[in-house]
This record gives C-alpha cells, sequence and structure tokens, in this order.
C-alpha cells in the first residue's frame, strides 16, 4: 500500500468508528470535548502505527483502547496534580478529577451512547449552524475542512464554531443522556431539524462544487438512517427518513448538464431512483404504522410520496396533496405551505380555485416580500388570460428575487403577457 | 456510491446443516452492524437455498435446465447492496465479513454505475 492508500484505508475505519469512540468516550468523562481529543489521539496513534502494521482485525476495539489509555493518563495526571496541591494544603473538592471507571465501558452501551451524543450535538444551547457543524463532526466523522467546504464557509470559522460549540455544551454541564418525558419530543424535534437543515443544505445548494454539497444530503440520509435503528419507535424519524429517501430519489433527474435546475414536473422520470423511492415508501409507511397524529415530517413525505407514485406529471394526484397541504397547514402554520397548497388546488380545479386561496394569502404581510407570491399568482393569471395582470405579477416577481437568472425569465414571462394582451 | 458486495464461496465453506445455522446467525449480525451504520440498502443470503434452474443462452437458443443443482466452488453465496463514502469504506466492510473458519471465500466490489 502506498502512504495515500493506507491513509485512505485509516479514514475509511475512522468514518465507521468515530461516532460510536466518542459517544462511549464522552460516558466516560462527561465532557464531550475531551472524548473528542481522546478519539483524535487515537486517530493519530493509528495513522502512525497502522501504515506498518497493517489495520488491527478488530480497528473499533483498538481505537477503542487506545483512546481509554490516553483518557486514564489524563485523568491520573490530574489527580497527581491535586494530590500534590494537597499536599501544598489547597482544599479541592474530592470528586472533581477522579479517574472514571473505565472498564464498566462495554459495547452495549454504546449504541445507546451514539444516541446520547445526538442528542447533545443538537442540543437547543447551541445555534443551529453548530448544531449542524458539531452533528457532522462528531456524528458523521467530518474534519472541520469538509464541514467548511460544505457549508462554503472558511475553515477557520468553522473550527471556532466547533470549539465554541464544545465549551458552551461544558460550561452548561449539558447532562450525557436521552431527554425523557415531555422534553424528548421537543429535543427529538431539535435533533430533525438538524439533520433536515444539512440535508438542504445540499439539496437545495445553488453556489458550489456539487459534490461537496451532495455529500451533505449523503450524510443527512445516513444519519437518518442510523437514528432510525436508534429510536425505531419514532414515527417522526421515520417521516424525515422517508422524506430525505424520496428526495434524493430524484437526483439524478432534477439538474441538467449545465448543472441547472429541472423543475418537478419537467423532471425525466425514468431517471428517478426507485430502490430509493421503494425506501422512502417503506420508511412512510413504519411512520403511519407507529401511529399519532402524522407530524410535519410525514405529512411532506406524504406529498413527496404522492409525487413519487405518479409515473408522468399528468398522472399527479393534485387534490390529495392539497389535502396534504390543508393539514401541513394546521400542523405549521406558514405561508409558504399556504402557497403551496394554493398551486395544488390550482392544479386540482383549475386556476380560479387557487388564485382564490392566493388572494387571501397576498394581503399577509409576511410573503409580501416573497417572489414566488407574484410569480405564481402571474402565472395561474396568465392561465386564465388576464394577461396584463399577469405581466404585472412577473415583473414585481423580478424585482424580489436575487437571482439574476431568474429575474431574466421573470422578465421575459412578463414580456410576452404584455405582448399578448396588446394583440386582444 | 453505491455498490454490490457479492460473496463468492471457496474451499471448505460450511455445507452442513449445523455449520450453516452458525453462518447464517454470524452474517445476520454483520447484517445488523451494516444497517446500523445506515450502510445497509439491501442484502440477501442465497447459499443455503438451492438452485433452482438454470437457463442457458447461446444466441438465440435457449435450454432451460430445471431441478435442484448441486453448488460448485465459486457460487454466489450472498449480496449486499451498500450506500457507502468511499471505495476504501467498502473495502474495509468487506475485510469484516464473518468468514466461517477454514473456509475460503471471496468478497468481490463493484461499484453501480451513475449511483452516487
Amino acid at each position: 500500500m502506498t502512504p495515500n492508500d493506507s491513509y485512505l484505508a485509516i479514514d475509511a475505519v475512522w468514518r465507521i468508528e468515530s461516532a460510536k469512540l466518542v459517544a462511549a468516550l464522552t460516558r466516560m468523562t462527561q465532557d464531550v470535548g475531551l472524548a473528542e481529543d481522546f478519539a483524535q489521539e487515537a486517530l493519530v496513534a493509528a495513522l502512525q502505527q497502522w501504515p506498518d502494521s497493517g489495520i488491527p482485525p478488530k480497528p473499533g476495539a483498538w481505537l477503542m483502547a487506545t483512546a481509554k489509555h490516553r483518557a486514564v493518563d489524563y485523568f491520573r495526571r490530574g489527580q497527581m496534580l491535586e494530590r500534590k496541591h494537597q499536599e501544598l494544603g489547597q482544599k479541592r473538592e474530592e470528586s472533581e478529577s477522579t479517574v472514571p471507571d473505565f472498564e464498566s465501558a462495554m459495547d452495549d452501551y454504546i449504541e445507546d451512547d451514539v444516541l446520547r451524543l445526538i442528542f447533545i450535538a443538537c442540543h437547543p444551547v447551541l445555534s443551529i449552524d453548530s448544531q449542524a457543524a458539531l452533528t457532522l463532526r462528531l456524528l458523521c466523522g467530518l474534519t472541520t475542512e469538509e464541514i467548511a467546504r460544505a457549508f462554503l464557509a472558511g475553515e477557520a470559522t468553522i473550527a471556532q464554531r466547533i470549539v465554541r460549540a464544545k465549551k458552551t455544551l461544558s460550561d452548561s454541564k449539558v447532562p450525557f443522556e436521552v431527554p425523557r418525558g415531555p422534553e424528548f419530543a421537543t429535543r427529538l424535534n431539535s435533533v430533525l431539524q438538524v439533520i433536515y437543515l444539512i440535508f438542504n443544505e445540499g439539496y437545495t445548494a445553488t453556489s458550489g462544487p456539487n459534490l461537496t454539497r451532495d455529500a451533505l444530503c449523503e450524510e443527512a440520509l445516513r444519519l437518518g438512517r442510523v437514528l432510525a435503528t436508534l429510536a425505531p419507535e419514532e414515527p417522526e424519524v421515520f417521516g424525515l427518513v422517508s422524506l430525505m429517501e424520496i428526495h434524493s430519489s430524484r437526483r439524478a433527474a432534477r439538474v441538467n448538464e449545465a448543472g441547472e435546475p429541472i423543475l418537478l414536473l419537467e423532471q425525466d422520470r425514468t431517471k428517478w431512483d426507485d430502490l430509493l423511492i421503494q425506501r422512502g415508501f417503506a420508511a412512510l409507511k413504519r411512520a403511519k404504522e407507529l401511529g399519532g397524529t402524522a407530524g410535519f415530517y410525514q405529512l411532506q413525505a406524504e406529498i413527496a410520496s404522492c409525487h413519487a407514485r405518479a409515473r408522468t406529471g399528468t398522472e399527479t394526484d393534485w387534490a390529495r396533496i392539497a389535502d396534504f397541504y390543508a393539514t401541513l397547514a394546521a400542523v405549521m402554520p406558514s405561508p409558504v405551505v399556504q402557497l403551496n397548497r394554493a398551486v395544488a388546488i390550482s392544479m386540482a380545479s383549475g386556476p380560479g380555485a387557487g388564485l382564490k386561496l392566493i388572494d387571501q394569502l397576498a394581503l399577509r404581510t409576511a410573503l409580501q416580500n416573497y417572489h414566488l407570491l407574484p410569480s405564481v399568482r402571474g402565472d395561474l393569471l396568465e392561465k386564465l388570460g388576464r394577461h396584463a395582470e399577469a405581466a404585472d405579477e412577473f415583473e414585481r416577481a423580478a424585482t424580489l428575487t436575487s437571482n439574476i437568472r431568474e429575474s431574466q425569465f421573470l422578465l421575459n414571462r412578463a414580456a410576452i403577457c404584455q405582448q399578448l394582451s396588446k394583440n386582444l | 456510491m453505491r455498490c454490490v458486495a457479492i460473496l463468492r464461496t471457496g474451499a471448505g465453506f460450511p455445507s452442513q446443516a449445523a455449520e450453516e445455522t452458525q453462518l447464517t446467525s454470524s452474517i445476520r449480525q454483520y447484517d445488523d452492524a451494516l444497517t446500523k451504520a445506515g450502510v445497509l440498502l439491501a442484502a440477501e443470503q442465497l447459499h443455503f437455498g438451492p438452485i433452482e434452474a438454470i437457463v442457458r443462452c447461446s444466441g438465440e437458443l435457449r435450454v432451460v435446465l430445471d431441478g435442484d443443482f448441486p453448488k460448485g466452488v465459486e457460487s454466489i453465496a450472498a449480496f449486499w447492496l451498500w450506500q457507502v463514502r468511499s471505495k476504501e469504506e467498502a473495502v474495509e466492510w468487506a475485510r469484516r465479513f464473518p468468514n466461517p473458519p477454514d473456509a475460503e471465500t471471496v468478497m468481490e466490489i463493484r461499484t453501480v454505475p451513475g449511483k452516487r
């Protein structure tokens, strides 16, 4: 093996083992920052030794044993220092630096540890950006550089964000546990939000090298699949997994060769990935079997699955989609959801019905500067043959978007409508 | 990247019922680890099922051979569909296959083209 080959092989082991390693070490040390340091030290040792010795038969156990040695050394040094302090007559609380019980760290606990680690990384004491960075770092084993590239941020910014996040967790004495009782639901929601954010960051990428951003979708989906095995009774986990599977299934169809997005209804559906669609359906089925009222992610998965079931755009069951949007609007009151509902209604019952709903929305201040509102309105007016009004809406939409290509597209539509209105 | 791992049997691969049970359960544990890592998309163990039929094609000609055939060396024992980050990760998972003692097996890793 060349040095680069062995580096890549070690990196692969690291990606598989790092979350389990950091999780178990966090339980032992009760400090995520320390845990990560010990895990990193084990990685450094592997990088020094494995190129010569080869990868050991149980690399995970090797890394864990090495990290534990480092941890024990660290705490012993702490104890020695403390003894010296005591000899000097300085009082310290006894419990502060006892060596943790590393021997009780059994493999059986590790899965629970990973779940606890997810809850720590997505703790609401941190900003959502920090939660996402820390999750990618601790649960996905990404380097600071990789995270920075994926978020189109500077490496120093991300490094600082991670350091601060770990310090905040430490200062706030966030316990290493899966929250119980009513807190569980809100905390789980925060976890799902982070995974969804990471996914969307990759999915809706408008700039940056596509490959790195795609990796974010993949990491989020992987994390969702892992979470589904750790929290197998939570319908919203399966709802989110279903949503991500189905959205991922469109990956090959959603951009053209120039890298420009292709709208859902114009995509070549033969390019959709059937395996992921089937996995999405299965996850949605599981979410429904678990019962309860359909939540935010499950409802979006329902909508995504309506699209996935239609082999052509014209086969889409828009009435069903409109119903799901109505339910979604109740779960998650949002003018954007209402706008989508109006579009679905216009597809199901004609542009007039959609326009009626939109005109109620147009009064709402929340959407005043949202370019999709006049753009959708323009579209419906055009279909109704009200070209002059449509042209006004497209022009307005063009001034509201910051995307030059989109603005140009809207101005073109405005010009066409203007022309049509004069011809009448 | 998506890849298929194909397990081919070699000399010493279990054929007795008792060994089968042992192997089947260790493969199940292996699958379990793959699932918990978010890697496993699909998998089947084939070795302990019979070969139902063989269809030979020669140009336009088709010959169907029916019945339970003995499995030769290099028969396909199992396959997995994995979503991994790199070739190296696939190799690492292949290394972790719980190979039966004294058995020779070959795990072939192929990428599925067009599926990143």
